[in-house]
């Protein structure tokens, strides 16, 4: 998972393609005697676990959820849920996906809990500057910032509908910026399997995204 | 990744897929230093403690995909015990799923100005923003200038009229539960039963009366220290909470509760009967009547 702070330094350069190439993702990995560390929740491991993973923990769920302040409780909640179950982690495998995982699990609890719903509910229209100036602006017809955040609405709604092993193919190509044999090794399949699943993923949340109307 | 040779052959489906993720904004700006060094000396001291209760605790590993990493751990893991547990539990949330009544949804909105749902501004015109935030019910705030008509399919339509104050509960469950309600703080809200609301249970309350629907078309009106009744078709039951009385009120009467006053019932006015007519004309199909 990409490094929050390279992730904040290099929009520029990776906006376009939606990913994030720069962040030195493989860099990122942890060697097996850290995961070991993490295993036995010693603190230099369990601290080197958190500085690779929290940055780009924070930056998915934020972009699942849309919100800082929910994707902060979001985030708490991952390395709860991690810290619960250090014990059983694969010190030979990669944590990455594993965490995906668990924040997209949690992110899709959150939208289920009525506190989403209430956050939502809650929001002023003035906490998105884009939606606030153009009701300021705009009175005749309906927003195109309301029409955006629908449709954003609509995205995040699919991607949390989708398998996991199909959610998990999109957001590391597309958001972590791996290649799909980065792809391949980090998720122990053959390069040109996870090639088909990210392919077949894209498919399924088509279907998901017509559906809803987009 | 567009700049990957091998995604070169996605189909235009794909494509669209891929464009609708990327569209996904960033976060403007990372998490404060502050969380992430507090959440850091939690994580490491292990006193984190979980922000969604509700969430569960522990991941399920399957083999072969992302979670299949996690080793067998505690007992909860074991297939032989969460399977069942995981059945059970998504079947109850699927009765639970079926149980529900149908979500709110905008019908009618007239007039131009911004409308307030549980604190959120919304723009009148924005018909699905607002569908999606009142469909399990809220607090309805409307200026002078707007009125709008909410309807559950099959089950009820509501005219909250210009300058309402609401606050309503989702609509009647299908089989179980099946009560609504409707808090006036004040304005005028005029309702329509359909098809499938014989069994279920709506309460209107202002703080002069408590109106028990069982089925029928009617409105109530609040106005200073007072709120009036009118019945179209069939019968509600009226509580006047100053005198503690209790009457019925039949097609074609109208009756008045007031906070300082004893109750009394009279005809209905033929402008109150107007705009039930206007409503269920309006909106009678999607009660299925």
């Amino acid at each position: 998972m990409s490094d929050p702070e390279v992730t904040a330094h290099s929009e520029s350069s990776s906006v376009e393609a939606g990913v994030n190439r720069a962040s030195g993702v493989g860099e990122l990995r942890l060697d097996r005697a850290t995961l070991e560390g993490v295993r036995a929740r010693e603190p230099a491991a369990l601290g080197k676990l958190f500085d690779a993973y929290f940055g780009s923990v924070f930056a998915l769920v934020h972009r699942l959820l849309g919100d800082r302040t929910l994707a902060e409780d979001a985030t708490s909640e991952v390395f709860f849920k991690v810290q619960r179950a250090a014990h059983s982690i694969d010190p030979n495998r990669d944590p990455a996906p594993w965490l995906m995982t668990i924040a997209t699990n949690v992110c899709r609890d959150l939208w289920r809990s009525g506190a989403y719903r209430m956050r939502q509910r809650s929001r002023s229209v003035e906490d998105d500057p884009v939606v606030a100036n153009t009701l300021r602006s705009a009175t005749e017809e309906p927003p195109k910032a309301l029409e955006t955040a629908e449709r954003q609405l609509a995205v995040r709604e699919a991607l949390l509908e989708l398998s996991e092993s199909h959610r998990v193919a999109i957001l590391l190509h597309e958001y972590e910026g791996l290649s799909h044999q980065e792809v391949a090794e980090r998720t122990g399949i053959e390069h040109a399997a996870a090639r088909k699943r990210y392919s077949r993923a894209l498919s399924a949340l088509a279907e998901l995204l017509k559906a809803k109307g987009l | 990744m567009s700049n990957a040779p091998d995604d070169l052959d996605l189909s235009s489906d794909e494509q669209f897929a891929r464009a609708a993720v990327r569209s996904l904004p960033r976060a403007a700006e990372g998490p404060s230093a502050e969380f992430r060094a507090g959440l850091r000396e939690r994580f490491f001291a292990g006193s984190i403690e979980s922000t969604v209760a509700e969430l569960p605790e522990v991941e399920a590993p399957v083999a072969g995909d992302a979670r299949g990493q996690v080793l067998a751990g505690p007992w909860l893991l074991r297939p032989s015990v969460w399977v069942p547990l995981a059945a059970a539990a998504a079947l109850a949330f699927a009765l639970g799923l079926a149980n529900r009544g149908p979500a709110w949804e905008v019908s009618t909105a007239t007039g131009v100005g911004v409308i307030r749902i549980d604190g959120q501004e919304v723009p009148a015109q924005a018909s699905a923003v607002i569908s999606r935030l009142v469909a399990r019910g809220g607090r309805v705030q409307l200026p002078e200038e707007v009125s709008i008509d909410l309807v559950a399919p099959g089950f009820m339509v509501v005219r909250l009229a210009a300058g309402s104050d609401v606050r309503l509960s989702g609509s009647p469950n299908r089989w179980i539960a099946r009560n609504s309600e409707i808090s006036i703080e004040s304005g005028d809200v005029f309702v329509a039963t359909g098809r499938e609301f014989p069994g279920s249970r709506l309460v209107v309350s202002t703080d002069e009366a408590r109106v028990d629907v069982l089925g029928t078309s009617f409105a109530v009106m609040r106005f200073g220290h007072g709120t009036c009744v009118c019945v179209m078709e069939g019968s509600v039951r009226v509580g006047s909470v100053h005198d503690r009385s209790s009457a019925e009120v039949v097609k074609g009467q109208r009756r008045f509760c007031y906070a300082d006053q004893p109750a009394y019932t009279e005809v209905i006015l033929e402008s109150s009967e107007h705009e039930l007519h206007q409503l269920i004309e309006t909106s009678g199909a999607k009660l299925d009547r």
